[in-house]
């Protein structure tokens, strides 16, 4: 399936300011936050979704069910109003460009700090702390391994990558020497 | 103003940044690829690049340029193997844009569209390079076409002559000599102070090594670069070979030289660019041709141009090649290009089938700036060559159906067909200026006018001899002079004389 950015941008953009206007942005991030990441963990709720082909009224009461209880009311009614526009299966993609716009507001770059080996939280942390003073935004690091790195650290906050690792100077190194 | 900059400011700056930043650092932007296929990456993120810029793939090392900056995705044509690319790659930006090596180093070598060698000879030791997409030089940098540019064919230089800065574009079919008449272009220019360069776009290779052998064979191949984007390399290559070896071309022509760039055939690169289009999804035209196909012919031969004695005299002079189909040069990119240029040169299979070799259509080729830069010689030889031409071709078609003629239409009519036999020549001989003349004002004199029409070409041959083994007295005064004075019309007049009654007996 071809991914719709637009759409979803424009439903995210919806909710968001109809959430600042009730005040209930932090709850209503944090459903998104569930929609966002609960589709992956389920392949039958991705079905659930993707299928149009389910009477009105099952739908409905399987959204009941699952949701109903769980999340903010104006969540909910994004979600009924979703259901009848037949656009249940932008979810997670909602999710993420409610995330993305709720981020812009509040300021918050969010990044991934990747490493050879496992890193002290601390450290994470301490970087996550450099990387808040040069971007002038709260930036939030993610960790994660990867050994072809050998040595040093990357850290990619948007599409910006700074690379402290020893595979790059390495490559930086070459480059220099082989002229190409 | 005096800068006002303390030392101590300096290194407390260096410090803090020394303390900001522990160890060498690579900062880069990057993307992701969404999808890749047909030569073309749309990448997400990228979100600073620049249009044209240069990317490249982590995966493979293929480098791409970038074409459409669209809200939330990046169409990039990537250049060289795009099979090795995976969606969900990392794309890096370069800050680049693309360019090309220019200069001495170039001459003699087979080049791909982004100047890597491809003869299997050694590196570039190129110092510089030059943009690939540069503007055009303004109009108050240039100054009027009054050189010529001698292609060493008759009839091209007798009746649509080309001057250096000029644009001047081959059209006809497939197999009537396009590429032959370039070919031979740059091999006249041996021993000229002209810099050629060939782009080969969307051709066979074994053609293009044929055209390489060709240009070795006549010497031709040290002052000439052949900038190549054959048929099997990707679109984003026959696309951007132009703009190459233009930019090339162009360093010689800024430094004051001159240069002449062929563009074999804008057809090819026509259709490399829909193709491109096509896939960034760009919405179709006429043929369907984007809508900025004219744009595209026109910057890149816009570039051609003589420049003033300010911006140092030099020139490119472009001769860009165009394929019909069925002689049909009202077809799109045909009437794109001859509205760009400064006259087109107009081959045809029938001509060409008939033994009318180059198949010139005299009729319909026409060079709009060339005349000012045609030798006086051969301006004041050629000028009743036209007319003549031309009455003759009215009268050719009416005499079929006639029986009988006056003596005036018949003589016109034996003077055509003379004129028809001397415009004709083999293919990879070009001739000196002063021949030419010489067999011109042969004919249109009329010293032909009793030769049989079989035999023009012997003539023509015998008297190419007398002039190459006697020292002729014409050729001497014809280099003194460049014009038909008294002196140089009576020594030629001599030579014919002799010549003549010699082929009588």
């Amino acid at each position: 399936m071809t991914p719709r950015p637009k759409t979803a941008r424009r439903y995210a953009q919806a909710l968001l300011s109809l959430a600042l206007e009730s005040d209930s942005e932090h709850r209503v991030a944090a459903d998104m936050d569930l929609m966002a990441r609960a589709p992956a963990g389920s392949p039958e709720l991705t079905g659930f979704l993707r299928n149009t082909r389910l009477p009105r009224d099952v739908r409905r009461r399987t959204l009941e069910a699952l949701f109903r209880d769980r999340v903010h009311p104006l969540t909910w009614k994004f979600l009924l109003l979703l259901e009848s526009k037949r656009r249940l299966d932008l979810l997670p993609e909602i999710g993420a460009a409610f995330r993305s716009l709720d981020d812009a507001r509040r300021g918050i770059a969010r990044g991934e700090l990747t490493a050879a080996a496992r890193t002290a939280d601390d450290a994470v942390n301490a970087m996550a702390a450099r990387f808040s003073a040069l971007l002038r935004k709260t930036v939030l690091l993610q960790q994660r391994e990867n050994p072809a790195l050998l040595g040093g650290c990357r850290v990619q906050v948007g599409d910006l990558v700074y690379d402290y690792s020893l595979a790059a100077r390495l490559r930086l190194a070459r480059q220099a020497l082989t002229g190409t | 103003m005096a800068l006002d900059l303390r030392p101590e400011e300096i290194t407390s700056i260096l410090k803090k940044q020394i303390g900001e930043f522990d160890g060498k650092v690579e900062i880069s932007e990057v993307g992701t690829v969404l999808n890749i296929g047909d030569g073309i990456a749309h990448v997400h993120g990228l979100a600073g690049v620049m249009a044209g810029e240069l990317v490249s793939f982590e995966r493979g090392g293929a480098t791409g340029l970038t074409l459409n900056l669209e809200e939330d995705n990046v169409g990039v044509a990537v250049f060289g193997e795009d099979s090795s690319i995976r969606e969900g790659d990392t794309v890096r930006r370069t800050g680049q844009i693309a360019s090309v090596p220019v200069g001495a180093a170039l001459a003699g070598r087979i080049l791909d569209a982004l100047g890597r060698p491809i003869d299997g000879g050694p590196a570039l030791a190129a110092a510089e390079t030059r943009k690939i997409e540069l503007k055009a030089p303004g109009i108050i940098d240039r100054a009027d076409v009054r050189e010529p540019l001698q292609t060493g064919i008759k009839v091209i230089d007798a009746l649509t002559p080309i001057g250096r800065g000029q644009r001047e574009l081959i059209i006809g079919d497939r197999k009537t000599g396009k590429t032959s008449l370039a070919i031979d272009t740059i091999i006249n220019q041996r021993g000229e102070d002209v810099v050629c360069f060939y782009v080969a776009i969307g051709q066979k290779r074994s053609t293009v090594v044929q055209v390489c052998e060709i240009l070795k064979r006549h010497d031709a191949m040290e002052y000439t670069t052949v900038i190549a984007a054959t048929a099997s390399d990707p679109a984003p290559m026959q696309f951007l070979a132009p703009y190459s070896g233009c930019a090339m071309a162009e360093h010689i022509r800024d430094s004051g030289r001159h240069a002449l760039i062929i563009f074999d055939d804008l057809t090819k690169q026509a259709q490399a660019y829909r193709q491109l289009s096509l896939l960034l999804r760009r919405p179709p035209g006429r043929e369907a041709f984007p809508g900025d196909i004219f744009y595209l012919h026109s910057r890149l031969l816009e570039r051609a141009a003589k420049l003033g004695p300010a911006r140092g005299g030099g020139s490119l002079t472009a001769l860009p090649i165009v394929e019909t189909q069925a002689n049909d040069i009202s077809a799109y990119i045909p009437t794109n290009v001859i509205s760009i240029t400064d006259g087109q040169i107009f081959l045809e299979s029938d001509a060409f089938n008939a033994g009318q070799r180059p198949a010139i259509n005299p009729g319909i080729s026409v060079s709009r700036v060339g005349g000012d830069a045609q030798l006086k010689a051969m301006k004041q030889t050629a000028g009743s060559l036209r007319l003549d031409l031309a009455q003759y071709r009215e009268l050719a078609g009416f005499a079929q159906f006639a029986s009988d003629m006056d003596a005036a239409t018949r003589r016109q009519l034996d003077r055509g067909r003379r004129l028809m036999e001397i415009m004709k020549q083999d293919v990879h001989v070009t001739i000196p200026v002063a021949k030419q003349v010489a067999i011109v004002y042969a004919g249109t004199q009329g010293y032909l006018d009793g030769i049989p029409v079989n035999k023009v070409r012997e003539l023509e041959s015998a008297l190419f001899e007398t002039l190459d083994r006697e020292p002729a007295e014409y050729l001497r005064l014809f280099a003194r002079d460049k014009a038909m004075t008294p002196d140089v019309k009576a020594a030629l007049e001599a030579v014919l004389q002799r010549v003549a009654v010699r082929s009588r007996t």
